[in-house]
């Protein structure tokens, strides 16, 4: 008795889901796709929120920017759990590899004092900038409405999580593992004069009741802290020998890019809505007006600490800020 | 079971425990007597969850009751006739923050606790097996 193996195409009846099939014809999904669009429930809610009996547990009306169709807005990163979760770990792995390369050299307590004072007391204390960041995206994740924006935003909400241990990590190794510098990180958050402004306004967007003007403010922070402290004062480190600082900020700067793609989409997703985009331009440009020159302000308060390795920080800042005026400009938002 | 929650399991057989050590408040700056607010709030909100799992089965309940206003933050823990309250109060623009707690009914003291003794305090409001 003998076989005879043969190959046979079986055609698929469909290539995707129903609901993706309704809304992009009959073609191939991406898994990005089929873990993302339509997901959310959008009828049936049988409770309305005990705390906010105004709302359905998901509703438009949690913030005053909307679209029309929630899946305009797709994340370019195409990040659902999996290659997000890869992704991160890639990040995570690679900053431990330069962390454990700048302990076994003994350069973070080869530091110059002027550099160490500063990541000490300076970027230290960003550690709770990044947990009131952490807060503040997961109100995106949880009052966004459709889960292409709450998956995006709630990613971005665990990164601030791992960016706040990451600091603290360089912390840990500056003391060459004790966390007594942790400590002092938080009381220099809460009492160090040229931090109050951060702080002040972290906390002030914490209990802002739209999560995506809350999401604005925190941007026009970013836009502004991360070039200066992740990617100017690398700059500044490289200049001056002080590689370690180097070595730290490059991953830093690397996640800001990377939350660059899925902010900027989804603002321009704001900005082009057919329905929504001239109510939304004016309610995104008075956010960055009344956010914008207090982020300013904030980090330029910051920022004096940092005259001691370069006296221009200032100008910096003050450069930085109009750059990223002219990057939402360019987005469509005016702030004044 | 945790820690905690066999403390409260110890009082309710009647086992004494340490009496919270009280300090008089102190005035602190805003950013730290908030900080100190919201960490007592959150341990506060924990351990009365670890302590309503052991007395659901005795007949008693701590309930939280957040307390806030303009220019103050508070909550108030309650077990029948025993209550705890614990208010920062924010006046004078920005620097004055005073701590009171009140216990029993009493007048209001003006006590602090540090945080580590909150589970000693929630002891205090807990009877015996009724």
């Amino acid at each position: 008795m003998s076989y005879e193996v043969k190959q046979q195409v079986v055609a698929p009846i469909r290539n995707a889901f129903t609901y993706l099939i309704e809304r992009n014809g009959d073609r191939p999904a991406t898994r990005y796709e089929e873990a993302t669009i339509d997901l959310q429930p959008t009828e049936n809610f049988h409770y309305r929120p005990l705390w906010d009996p105004a709302h359905e547990i998901y509703d438009v009306d949690y913030s005053a920017l909307k679209l029309s169709d929630p899946y305009s807005f797709l994340d370019p990163r195409q990040y659902y759990y999996f290659p997000y979760v890869v992704n991160r770990a890639g990040l995570l792995e690679s900053f431990g590899a330069s962390l454990s390369y700048l302990e076994s050299r003994g350069l973070l307590a080869a530091l110059d004092s002027s550099w160490s004072e500063v990541m000490s007391h300076e970027i230290l204390p960003l550690r709770h900038y990044e947990a009131g960041a952490q807060l503040i995206t997961q109100l995106g994740s949880r009052f966004a409405y459709g889960t292409s924006i709450e998956q995006a935003a709630s990613f971005s909400a665990f990164d601030r999580m791992g960016l706040a241990q990451m600091i603290s990590r360089v912390g840990i190794s500056l003391e060459s593992g004790s966390s007594e510098i942790l400590g002092e990180a938080k009381h220099a958050w809460i009492s160090s004069p040229n931090l109050q402004g951060l702080r002040r306004m972290v906390e002030e967007l914490l209990i802002e009741g739209d999560w995506a003007i809350a999401l604005m403010g925190l941007d026009q922070i970013d836009r502004i802290i991360y070039p200066l402290v992740w990617m100017h004062l690398d700059d500044v480190a490289v200049k001056s020998g002080a590689g370690a600082f180097s070595l730290i900020a490059q991953h830093f700067a690397t996640w800001y890019k990377d939350q660059r793609k899925w902010l900027d989409a989804l603002i321009r997703a704001w900005v082009a809505d057919p329905v929504y985009g001239l109510a939304n331009t004016a309610i995104l440009s008075e956010a960055v007006t009344t956010s914008s020159r207090r982020a300013e302000r904030a980090v330029a308060e910051f920022a004096e600490a940092f005259r001691p390795l370069d006296a221009n920080c200032p100008a910096t800042v003050a450069e930085l800020a109009s750059a990223a005026r002219s990057a939402l400009s360019a987005l469509g938002i005016e702030g004044k | 079971m945790t820690p905690f929650m066999l403390q409260v399991e110890a009082k309710l057989n009647g086992e004494a425990c340490e009496v919270t050590p009280r300090h008089p408040a102190a005035t602190e700056s805003v950013p730290h007597g908030a900080d100190r607010h919201v960490a007592l709030r959150s341990l506060a909100e924990q351990l009365v969850c670890e302590a309503n799992a052991v007395l659901r089965d005795h007949s008693q309940a701590i309930s939280l009751q957040d307390i806030t206003s303009a220019s103050a933050l508070g909550f108030r823990l309650t077990n029948d006739a025993n209550w705890v309250e614990v208010n920062t109060s924010f006046a004078d623009g920005k620097s004055l923050v005073a701590m009171n707690f009140a216990q029993g009914g009493a007048d209001k003291s003006a006590e602090i606790i540090e945080l580590e003794d909150l589970p000693l305090l929630i002891l205090e409001l807990i009877g015996p097996e009724k």
